[in-house]
């Protein structure tokens, strides 16, 4: 199992201002698994997918990709574990200059090893694998939410990464567009056998993707396990943030 | 004694802001001439910004040129009648042209115009996550963003003000001969006698130092913006305000510095 061990964090610890945003994370990520992280808003999740993708660095701990610790790597070591990981941004963040073709062929073009009639075809095979053919010459400011989303999602997976990486990928979609993004994470992952890493607090989402759920809380994982032992979990905490009931100190009137 | 140790603090932090951002320009614009000498050069995206940065200023600086050359001789000609050397004020308009005028408010112009523009739309990109999803595609953001828009700020300024030097004297020479009945070979005698090369390249070395600082300063202050809507509108307001201010205290010492360099003989 231990080879099998694709991403780990080694007590990553993280402060910014005066809040310490992580305490010592460690967490080991296996080779195709969904993994969903779970925890409350400004409890650090979106800190530590930041990390692993080098767009944060730690003040404590080691984060392996494959081994390899990427701590403190500069921005050119840091391009071949970029290209292993394709990340899924909560507002998607597609270039706004340019077209929704443009955007998904991207990843692609700075390869510098596909032809422009390669990239086309890549791109519209991608478009379709999201539910979004024919849409190439839209440009972002044409797109809903959730459309938003799935060329985001078409640029991650361009150029097929070993790990995706998705921050709150329902955050503001309305339920339905919601389900269609959890079977579309689904897919891709089932597809191409990749490792998918979800960062999010919609339990629906959670339990409709999740081979294993990790749960941050203070600053640490306060809990690894299925999803099944999730929702049997008699901790107070885990059934809390399951059920979504709020702390009656917390309610101020 | 309180408030002279309030007052001496702010005036420390200011002092240490002050040198911090200093010190943030100077690694932006080292990282950006490290990139542009070690990688190869995005010649789509420095187009993009030579035509937004150079060619869609030309009515501006040209405009700024035509009519700051025009009001400057006609001020020369009211002054120099009243002495009998109407004839000296082509050269004087000439030379203020070539050396302060021409390069200064065309730089002012383009901090203002292209300056904040640049901000705005780098403070966009952070706030909206862009920028990350650049390093995360395995792009040098410096590299994409920031190069083509030192390389086309360099290439521009220097074009901007060559032809706001060419307006203003244009327009000087419209004004003074045969709107206020100078002398039209005599000013052309003049101009020729009294202004050099030189002139003009300290104009245009001006020009091209003021580029370096407008683009410096306007991308600085677009990367290190904050993360709200409120912080592009600061950035961008920084961004004009700083490089104007900047542009204006360092053309005192580029004046100094390259007088020496091409002495009047």
């Amino acid at each position: 199992m231990k080879d099998d061990v694709v991403i780990e964090f080694k007590n990553l610890e993280k402060r910014l201002g005066k809040q310490q945003v992580l305490r010592g994370v460690s967490l080991q990520i296996h080779r195709a698994e969904r993994l969903v992280v779970i925890g409350r808003s400004g409890c650090g999740k979106s800190v530590l997918l930041k990390h692993l993708i080098g767009l944060m660095q730690p003040d404590k701990g080691q984060i392996l990709v494959d081994g390899k610790n990427v701590v403190s790597l500069n921005e050119m070591q840091m391009v071949p574990i970029r290209k292993k990981i394709g990340i899924v941004f909560q507002g998607g963040a597609l270039f706004d200059s340019l077209s929704v073709e443009a955007n998904v062929g991207f990843p692609l073009k700075e390869e510098k090893k596909f032809t422009p009639k390669e990239i086309k075809e890549r791109v519209a095979e991608v478009l379709e694998a999201v539910g979004l053919p024919n849409q190439e010459r839209k440009m972002p400011s044409e797109l809903s939410g959730g459309m938003k989303k799935r060329v985001a999602l078409a640029r991650a997976i361009a150029r097929l990464p070993e790990v995706i990486l998705y921050d709150e990928p329902t955050t503001g979609l309305d339920p339905i567009t919601a389900d269609s993004i959890n079977q579309l994470i689904n897919q891709i992952s089932e597809r191409y056998g990749v490792t998918s890493v979800v960062v999010t607090h919609d339990m629906k989402s959670v339990f409709a993707i999740a081979d294993r759920i990790a749960m941050l809380r203070d600053g640490v994982i306060y809990k690894i396990d299925t999803p099944e032992n999730f929702q049997k979990s008699k901790d107070e905490a885990i059934q809390h943030f399951i059920e979504g009931v709020s702390d009656t100190s917390e309610v101020m009137i | 004694m309180r408030w002279f140790q309030s007052l001496f603090l702010k005036s420390g932090r200011l002092a240490i802001s002050f040198i911090e951002q200093l010190g943030e320009v100077a690694l932006l614009m080292m990282e950006t001439f490290r990139c542009f000498f070690s990688r190869p050069l995005r010649m789509r995206q420095t187009i993009q910004q030579i035509y937004f940065v150079g060619v869609r200023s030309q009515v501006v600086v040209l405009t700024t040129g035509i009519f700051t050359g025009a009001v400057f001789a006609a001020q020369i000609q009211f002054q120099f009648h009243r002495l009998g050397m109407d004839s000296a004020t082509g050269s004087v308009a000439t030379l203020a042209m070539c050396r302060e005028l021409g390069p200064v408010l065309s730089a002012l112009m383009i901090a203002g115009r292209v300056g904040s523009a640049m901000a705005a739309e780098l403070a966009t990109m952070k706030i909206s996550e862009q920028i990350d999803a650049l390093r995360a595609l395995a792009v040098y953001p410096i590299e994409y963003l920031i190069v083509p828009r030192f390389v086309a700020m360099m290439i521009s300024l220097p074009a901007l003000v060559a032809m706001a030097i060419a307006g203003g004297m244009a327009a000087g020479y419209v004004v003074a001969v045969p709107l206020l009945g100078v002398d039209g070979t005599y000013y052309w005698y003049n101009i020729l006698q009294f202004t050099e090369a030189r002139d003009m390249w300290i104009g245009l070395i001006k020009a091209f130092l003021f580029s370096i600082i407008i683009v410096s300063v306007s991308c600085h202050k677009g990367l290190m913006s904050g993360t709200g809507a409120e912080s592009v509108g600061k950035a961008t307001t920084e961004a004009a305000v700083s490089s104007s201010l900047s542009v204006l205290i360092a053309n005192f010492f580029f004046t100094f510095m390259l007088n020496s360099l091409f002495p009047v003989s």
